[in-house]
């Protein structure tokens, strides 16, 4: 295993960091070091399907993912910053304000490629069409903790109806208690039950 | 069968009960906590109070007790039976030091005048669990106590599964309303019947609940409840006709339902404040009430601080594969001695083991790690006890034929998540208050845990997982049912009242998920491991 990825997998912070920046000034491309933090992460993401690691280990990958990242960024920009898999709009709905699950989404999708806006928590269902119409979105991602939010679920995807793009949208919901009946039931395409499956159907919802 | 009258101090509860029961039985009657950790049969030797006067000690008295204790009264609380009126002193000395922190001293309960004759009923409306005391009003004496599951369990184990169902379903406030009156009555009714007394001597209720609740009991509209900025429809203590609220028994009786402090902190954390009095300590003090939706108060020197932690429920056993509540056939302790042979346990009755309850629960994770089986991040090694199962890996409590089980039961990867999810809400939850509030582990004077669960937890093992802040274990002081104590005040007492009202616009709510940097507290204090998240 390449030493950045065995990096990323052991949750060595200062490593990471300190082999991004190494590698940099060596002039290596860029796209390379990415390609190497998100291997990283996948690993990340398998050790935590197999019950080897949990929210802490899933959280602190995504601090040290997403710092990488910022010092990565810049020069990314130069060398054109490859193919993205798709634009994703994520949030956590209107009346909910928990965000940790949403971050963990956020940066695995990042990891694997996809472009993403993250517009926060509390976020107005007109907030999230607005976002959508402005960058071309084709994949919205609603996030609620609390089993009241499914209500808020249902009436964001509504106002995309309204708006006229739900057709050009795909929609995946996550946090407690979401499952099937959910899904029927607020209208969304599919659910998400931690941040490594919310990758999947992301994948999915562009192949 | 005669009945005895028992006063306990220094919480200054009284009870009146049949002179079959013991001390201890008297004691959790009341809702109070006193050591044991033998279910009552003389063994641990750890249900030792003072007693006046003391009968004869008893064998397992003189097995556990020095001599000169037991000239002093000191006697177990299980060994004897209440064959005449009784004072008992639980020793407490840190938290009488509380009671009698300001004007008010343990024993003055501040009984309203002209109730003679009279009785009340004083309830402690939990999301799991409903426990109602009936009082004679005249002498604030405990003559009956009943208790049953929230029937509204059935539409769903925690406050915002039933704010969901009465906002989704078309009669869903209506049916969650309904169902708990009937329960309400059922309680009035065993208890009035059990004591020999009509509904029309009943003139008093007093409820405490938390705000969803104390909604749901009212009917009221529960949609700024379940969402962001969690707001109550009503703060204020409310005073209404039995009758009018829909009761069918006690019509006449004025029910007094305690104040809200904030969407998810309730009249139920108001009396647990009101009973320690919290308002008047001249210490620092961290409350925690663990339930399915925990509520944490910090007094610094009587300046109140509250928040609520979602721990979910699995403490209560509900998220756990073998778990279960505490009553009969369930494990209520586990130790490890030699992780390479079956784990000794204790269970409630002495029964054939059928689950885990609570307090088991924390034992098993602490001995768990302990033993070198459950890493600090909660991951669980292979071991000689730790068997594959088709949701993972799993420690082996017992197999059939061992400590006389019939069945396999087993604690799952899954539930260490389970219970680090739990515990990691009710530490960042604590963690946060103390911050905000500018206080650290060495200033916290004492740590009451309330509710039964702390009743029965092992306090080793609860700072050992990292459950409670890392302070001493002698600081650790279970109270026992301190919002059922403040719901016994608010039904006898006007005074209480008025300070009640008080103290609920006096304590300040911190809305923990707006902290900044809660996912890191969080995360960290899912940890197994007795270290403070920040």
């Amino acid at each position: 295993m390449n030493e950045l990825t065995h990096a990323l997998a052991e949750l060595e912070e200062d490593n990471v960091q300190e082999l991004v920046e190494k590698q940099i000034a060596q002039g290596r491309e860029p796209m390379q070091i990415l390609d190497n933090l998100k291997e990283g992460m996948d690993i990340v993401g398998k050790r935590f399907s197999e019950n080897e690691y949990f929210l802490v280990e899933l959280v602190m990958s995504a601090d040290i993912f997403n710092k990488a990242l910022e010092i990565l960024q810049p020069k990314l920009l130069k060398t054109q910053s490859g193919e993205k898999k798709g634009k994703v709009v994520i949030g956590t709905v209107k009346g909910d304000i928990h965000y940790i699950g949403k971050n963990l989404v956020i940066a695995f999708l990042k990891s694997n490629g996809f472009e993403v806006y993250d517009l926060g928590v509390d976020v107005a269902p007109e907030t999230f069409v607005a976002k959508i119409k402005e960058t071309g979105a084709t994949i919205l991602a609603l996030s609620g903790l609390i089993t009241t939010t499914h209500d808020v679920m249902r009436e964001t995807i509504e106002a995309l109806s309204t708006a006229g793009i739900r057709g050009k949208v795909k929609v995946m919901i996550g946090g407690c208690d979401v499952n099937q009946e959910v899904v029927d039931r607020t209208g969304a395409d599919a659910f998400g039950r931690d941040a490594v499956s919310a990758v999947e159907i992301a994948k999915d919802f562009t192949t | 069968m005669p009945k005895k009258l028992a006063v306990f101090e220094p919480s200054g509860l009284r009870i009146k009960i049949d002179a079959s029961n013991t001390i201890l039985d008297a004691a959790r009657e009341l809702g109070l906590q006193i050591s044991s950790e033998c279910a009552g049969r003389g063994i641990c030797g750890k249900c030792f109070v003072t007693v006046e006067p003391a009968a004869n000690p008893s064998e397992a008295d003189i097995t556990h007790l020095s001599e000169i204790d037991r000239l002093r009264g000191i006697r177990l609380a299980c060994q004897h039976e209440l064959q005449t009126d009784t004072r008992v002193v639980i020793p407490q000395a840190a938290q009488a030091k509380i009671l009698m922190g300001g004007t008010a001293s343990s024993m003055e309960w501040n009984i309203d005048q002209d109730l003679t004759g009279q009785k009340g009923i004083a309830i402690d409306l939990g999301t799991t669990t409903i426990v109602a005391y009936l009082l004679d009003m005249e002498n604030g004496i405990q003559i009956g106590q009943a208790a049953s599951l929230n029937p509204q369990i059935i539409y769903g184990e925690d406050v915002m599964s039933r704010i969901a169902h009465a906002q989704k379903e078309e009669e869903g406030k209506r049916t969650l309303k309904d169902i708990v009156l009937r329960k309400l009555d059922e309680l009035i009714k065993d208890l009035a019947s059990s004591a020999n007394i009509s509904f029309q001597e009943i003139t008093r209720l007093s409820i405490v609940g938390n705000p969803a609740m104390h909604h749901l009991l009212l009917g009221l509209d529960t949609h700024s409840l379940g969402r962001s900025p969690y707001e109550p429809v009503i703060r204020d203590a409310l005073n209404l006709k039995s009758e009018g609220m829909g009761l069918t028994t006690a019509r006449d009786a004025s029910a007094y339902f305690a104040p809200n402090i904030a969407g998810f902190v309730g009249g139920d954390t108001a009396a647990f404040i009101l009973s320690q009095r919290l308002d008047m300590t001249d210490q620092i003090v961290l409350g925690i009430d663990i339930g399915t939706n925990g509520e944490i108060v910090l007094s610094v020197r009587g300046d109140l601080f509250c928040c609520s932690a979602a721990a979910g429920s699995a403490f209560e056993g509900a998220t756990i594969k073998h778990g279960m509540r505490g009553q009969e056939g369930a494990i209520e302790h586990v130790s490890i001695p030699n992780p390479d042979e079956a784990p000794k346990i204790y269970v409630i009755g002495n029964v054939v083991p059928r689950g885990l309850c609570g307090s088991a629960i924390v034992d098993i994770v602490a001995q768990l790690k302990a033993s070198g089986i459950v890493e600090v991040g909660g991951q669980m090694q292979g071991s000689t006890r730790v068997v594959e199962t088709d949701e993972g890996r799993a420690y082996l409590i017992t197999d059939p034929d061992e400590n006389g089980a019939d069945r396999r039961i087993v604690f799952t990867q899954k539930d260490v998540r389970q219970v680090q999810l739990a515990k990691g809400a009710i530490l960042a939850g604590a963690s946060i208050l103390m911050e905000s509030a500018g206080i650290g582990v060495s200033d916290i004077d004492m740590l009451l845990l309330a509710g039964a669960f702390g009743t029965y937890i092992d306090p080793r093992n609860a700072l050992a997982i990292g459950l409670l802040p890392p302070i001493d274990q002698e600081r650790v002081i279970p109270v026992g049912n301190a919002a059922g104590e403040g719901a016994k005040r608010l039904l006898l007492s006007t005074r209480e009242r008025t300070l009640i009202e008080k103290v609920v616009k006096k304590t300040n709510y911190l809305e923990l998920a707006r902290y900044e940097n809660f996912d890191k507290i969080f995360v960290r204090s899912t940890l197994l491991e007795a270290k403070m998240p920040l």
